[in-house]
């Protein structure tokens, strides 16, 4: 039941998928693995469209140098933990809503206990191995998996949903080697806000989602693809 | 009249120590021959079917390949799966995936003459 305050809050969307959309939000527990540069928009906006229960969750503290693309975090917040900076930024943006922050490192071993009864996965990583292991966790839970990546200008999305769509070991068997990689705040502020779009509209149940096809934006061309993506057959994970 | 082409990593099976082959274009069974031609160990395959087009590929496969970015370009491979391909060009297979026809193809997937594949870069931050 939303209280007075929130249909006022949120009214202009309300619009869109009314208030039996809102309360799906409201009581709706997200997972979001990283509080960096897809962290900050995907939390920020899910946040202020009044997901109710959000849990984050980052090992890393605020460098002066994550400053260009995470907006979760301000110059008053460097050699802060990002969780506690992440959780006073969502807090102060909407306090109507959950904030569940935990600062660790994402394993093979601990991700079920970190995920707990969350809904879904959002993928705020910035490597594969960690990503593979979450891919794991949403397939063993069966929950959806929101996929984002970022670099320069380009980065990618799609939406996995076990048993339906092709995973993240289908379409990419393999982890890239690590490396410090060149990025630029609005595109993980694109992608981010994409892959939050995707939350959202699984939530409420409106529109289409990128299942089974793969979001590519090239930034300096300004130009957004699709491409179909296909379950592989062999696949470790959903493969079986 | 025989057409002996290049073996293209088809789909096969074992039937009484005789290699059998399925293409993949025609799907009829294609039997295995080997022959051994300056020193390099080729298969030669006869295809049962003459207007198989696979089987009229010749010793080298022409695809047009465009690296995301880049301009296309048309390229002799003598490769028949992503992977090779990936591998005579050079490209890490772990940081690239490759779309064929509007679709992400998987590593062992087979190519064929006049195949269109774009190598797209992985990105892999957050």
């Amino acid at each position: 039941m939303l209280t007075d305050s929130e249909i006022k809050r949120y009214a202009r969307q309300t619009m869109i998928f009314g208030e039996e959309g809102q309360e799906k939000l409201k009581n709706s527990k997200v997972f979001i693995a990283g509080a960096g540069g897809l962290g900050s928009p995907i939390s920020i906006y899910l946040a202020v469209a009044g997901v109710g229960n959000i849990t984050m969750v980052d090992h890393d503290i605020v460098e002066l140098s994550n400053l260009n693309r995470q907006i979760l975090h301000g110059d008053t917040d460097i050699n802060r933990k990002k969780t506690e900076s992440a959780e006073e930024t969502l807090t102060n943006l909407n306090s109507d809503i959950n904030v569940n922050i935990i600062t660790e490192t994402i394993t093979d071993e601990n991700v079920l206990d970190l995920v707990g009864d969350s809904d879904l996965i959002i993928d705020a990583m910035d490597n594969f191995d960690t990503r593979h292991t979450l891919n794991k966790a949403a397939f063993e839970l069966n929950i959806p998996y929101f996929h984002g990546a970022v670099s320069g200008f380009d980065g990618q999305a799609t939406t996995i949903i076990p048993g339906k769509t092709a995973c993240l070991n289908c379409i990419f068997p393999q982890s890239p080697p690590k490396s410090v990689f060149p990025i630029i705040g609005l595109t993980p502020g694109l992608i981010g806000v994409i892959q939050a779009t995707e939350v959202v509209k699984y939530i409420t149940g409106e529109g289409k989602l990128l299942e089974n096809e793969i979001l590519l934006w090239d930034g300096l061309k300004s130009e957004v693809e699709k491409v179909k993506t296909n379950k592989r057959p062999d696949c470790e994970v959903c493969g079986h | 009249m025989k057409t002996w082409i290049r073996v293209l990593k088809l789909d096969h099976l074992q039937l009484n120590n005789l290699k059998i082959l399925r293409c993949l274009k025609c799907v009829n069974e294609i039997a295995i021959l080997e022959k051994v031609r300056k020193g390099i160990k080729k298969n030669l395959i006869k295809s049962r079917k003459n207007s198989c087009k696979s089987a009229r590929l010749g010793l080298v496969v022409k695809m047009k390949i465009n690296i995301k970015g880049q301009e296309t370009k048309d390229l002799k491979i003598n490769s028949s799966s992503v992977k090779e391909v990936l591998h005579e060009l050079e490209i890490n297979s772990t940081e690239v995936v490759v779309k064929k026809d509007g679709i992400i193809i998987h590593e062992d997937q087979l190519l064929t003459n006049e195949d269109e594949i774009t190598v797209i870069k992985v990105v892999f931050g957050g």
